[in-house]
C-alpha cells in the first residue's frame, strides 16, 4: 500500500512492455480479419449469392477462417498478452524468459497465416475448432509452450506467498491447453470418437484456456480498480476448484440428441447443470463487489467494459445450463440461437473484458496514455449496443426458428423467411460492432506513435 | 468388448490432467492457500499505485 513498490512496478511494466504490445497489436489486427470475415460471412445470409463464385470467399471457407481468426488469433493473442502482465503483477516479479514470448508472438502469427490461409484455399481439416493443417498447429502449439514456460518461470520466482485466484486460473489454462490442443489434434481418431472428441475439445478450448483468461482478468481488475478487495474471496477459491472439476466434461452436450452413447449425454448434462456452483461463485463475487460502485462505471471507462464482461458471463453460463438440457436442445438445437449464445460467450464475455484489461494496461506499458477517451467511450456503446442486438436477434430469432423446424406441418422455405429480419439485424449488429474495433484499432496504433499527452507516474486509474 | 486404441490415449491423457489438477490441489491444501480466511483477496493491492 505505499510507494516503495514503484519502482519494482515500473521495471515490471518496462520488461513486459514489448512482448505485450507484440500479442496486442498482432491481435488486433486479427481481430480486424477476424471481423471483416465475420461480416462478410453474415451478409452471405441476406444476400447469399455475393461473392458466391469465388471459392476461396463462400460461406464455408470464410466463416470458419472468422471463427479460428477471432480464436487463435485475437482473443489468444491479446489474452496471451494481458496474461503476461498480470503474472507478473501478481507474482511481484518482471517478466522471465521474455525471449521465449517475442518468438512465441512470431510462431503464433505464422501458424495463423498458414492455418487461414489453409482454410481460406481450401485446405482445412473440415473439423470444427480444429480446421487448422497439422503444420499450423505445429506451430500454434510451441508457441502456446513457449508462453507457458515463460509464465511458468515467473511464477516459480514469485515473492507474493499467496497464489491470487487469478493466478489459479491462469495456471490451469498453461498447464491443461497445451495438453487439450495438441491431444484433440492427433491424426488417430475416426467415427464416433472422433465426433466426441471433437466437442470435447471446443467446450474444452473455452473451459481451459478462454474462460481462464476472462475470468483471471476479471478477478483482478474489479476490484482492482474499485478499490476494495472481493466479496467473499473465499468463495472465489471454492469457485475455481469447481470450475476444474466440472467444465471439462461439458464437451459432450454438443451432441445431446446425436449417435453417441446415451450415457455419455447424460454425464455431460449433469456436469453443464453443476456448473452452476462456480458460476454463483464468480456471479456473487463480481456482482456484489461492484454493488454500490456502479458511479465508477461513470469514470473508469475500463471498468465498464469488465463489468459488462462480467455480466455477460453470468448470463451466458446460465444459458449453457439450461441449454444442455435435452427438452430444451430440442428446440435450440441447430438453430441460430446457438450462434448468440457462443457470440455472448466469445463477445459480450471475453472480448468486452480484454478490451477493458487492454485499456488499463497498454498505457502502462508503453507509458503513453490513450489520446482520445471520447473515442473509448464511443467505442464501448457501438461494441455494446451491437452485441447486445446481435444476441438478442439471433436467440429470439433461432427460438422461433427451433420452435417451426419442429411442426412438420411448416415448409421448409416458410422457415427461411422467417428468420430474414432476424439475419439482417445481425449483418447490423456486425457492423456497429467493427466500427468499434475500427476506433480501438486507431486508438492502439496512436498510443504506438505517442499521439497522445505522456503518461504520468503514479496516478490513480 | 472392442475399446479403439484412440480411446485408451484419451483415457491416459485424462488421467494425467486430472492427476496434474490433483497434485496442484494437495499442495495447496498443504501451504495453506486455502485456509478459509478471506485475507488473500488484499494481495493486489500490495502494489497500488500511489493516491493521486
Amino acid at each position: 500500500m505505499s510507494d516503495s513498490l514503484l519502482p519494482l512496478r515500473r521495471e515490471m511494466d518496462e520488461r513486459a512492455a514489448l512482448p505485450v504490445l507484440l500479442y496486442f497489436g498482432t491481435g488486433i489486427l486479427w481481430l480486424l480479419a477476424g471481423t471483416v470475415l465475420g461480416v462478410a460471412s453474415s451478409l452471405k445470409f441476406n444476400a447469399p449469392d455475393w461473392l458466391g463464385s469465388v471459392p476461396a470467399l463462400t460461406f464455408g471457407r470464410i466463416r470458419p477462417a472468422h471463427l479460428n481468426a477471432v480464436m487463435y488469433g485475437w482473443a489468444s493473442l491479446a489474452g496471451a498478452g494481458c496474461m503476461v502482465w498480470l503474472t507478473s503483477r501478481l507474482c511481484q516479479v518482471p517478466v522471465q524468459w521474455r525471449g521465449c514470448l517475442i518468438a512465441s508472438a512470431a510462431l503464433w502469427n505464422a501458424g495463423l497465416v498458414y492455418g487461414v490461409g489453409s482454410i481460406l484455399l481450401g485446405y482445412s481439416a473440415g473439423v470444427e475448432w480444429l480446421e487448422f493443417p497439422l503444420a499450423a498447429v505445429a506451430l500454434i502449439a510451441l508457441a502456446f509452450l513457449l508462453y507457458a514456460a515463460s509464465i511458468l518461470r515467473t511464477f516459480s520466482l514469485r515473492k507474493v506467498d499467496h497464489v491470487y485466484v487469478s493466478l489459479w486460473y491462469i495456471l490451469a489454462s498453461v498447464v491443461w491447453f497445451p495438453l487439450l490442443y495438441v491431444v484433440a489434434n492427433l491424426p488417430i481418431y475416426s467415427g464416433v470418437v472422433h465426433g466426441v472428441v471433437n466437442w470435447w475439445y471446443a467446450h474444452n478450448a473455452l473451459a481451459v484456456w478462454f474462460t481462464p483468461v476472462g475470468l483471471a482478468l476479471a478477478y483482478y481488475f474489479i476490484p482492482k480498480i474499485i478499490g476494495r478487495p472481493l466479496y467473499s474471496y473465499y468463495l472465489s477459491l471454492l469457485g475455481f476448484w469447481t470450475f476444474a472439476l466440472f467444465y471439462n466434461w461439458n464437451g459432450v452436450h454438443h451432441l445431446v440428441g446425436g449417435p453417441v452413447p446415451n450415457w455419455l449425454q447424460t454425464i455431460s448434462i449433469i456436469a453443464s447443470v453443476m456448473m452452476v456452483i462456480p458460476v454463483l461463485a464468480v456471479a456473487v463475487n463480481h456482482h456484489l463487489t461492484t454493488l454500490g460502485n456502479f458511479r465508477m462505471l461513470r469514470t473508469s471507462l475500463e471498468l465498464r467494459f469488465i463489468v459488462f464482461g462480467a455480466m455477460s458471463y453470468t448470463a451466458v453460463s446460465f444459458q449453457v445450463a439450461m441449454e444442455s438440457l435435452r427438452s430444451v436442445q430440442e428446440t435450440l438445437h441447430f438453430t441460430h440461437y446457438t450462434i448468440g449464445h457462443a457470440h455472448l460467450g466469445v463477445y459480450g464475455f471475453l472480448t468486452m473484458i480484454l478490451f477493458g484489461a487492454m485499456y488499463y494496461i497498454t498505457p502502462r506499458v508503453a507509458r503513453w496514455d490513450w489520446p482520445r477517451p471520447g473515442w473509448i467511450s464511443a467505442h464501448f456503446w457501438l461494441t455494446a449496443a451491437g452485441i447486445l442486438i446481435y444476441v438478442g436477434a439471433t436467440c429470439w430469432g433461432g427460438f422461433l426458428q427451433g420452435r417451426a423446424l419442429n411442426n412438420p406441418a411448416e415448409p421448409f422455405t416458410d422457415v427461411v423467411e422467417l428468420t430474414r429480419p432476424y439475419l439482417l439485424l445481425r449483418t447490423i449488429s456486425g457492423v456497429l460492432i467493427g466500427a468499434g474495433h475500427l476506433i480501438f484499432a486507431a486508438l492502439f496504433a496512436q498510443v504506438l506513435r505517442r499521439m497522445g499527452p505522456r503518461r504520468e507516474e503514479a496516478v490513480t486509474p | 468388448m472392442n475399446i479403439p486404441p484412440a480411446v485408451l490415449v484419451l483415457v491416459a491423457v485424462a488421467l494425467a490432467g486430472a492427476g496434474v489438477a490433483l497434485a496442484a490441489f494437495v499442495w495447496a491444501v498443504r501451504d495453506g492457500q486455502l485456509d478459509p480466511t478471506n485475507a488473500g483477496g488484499s494481495v493486489i493491492f500490495e502494489d497500488d499505485e500511489a493516491p493521486r
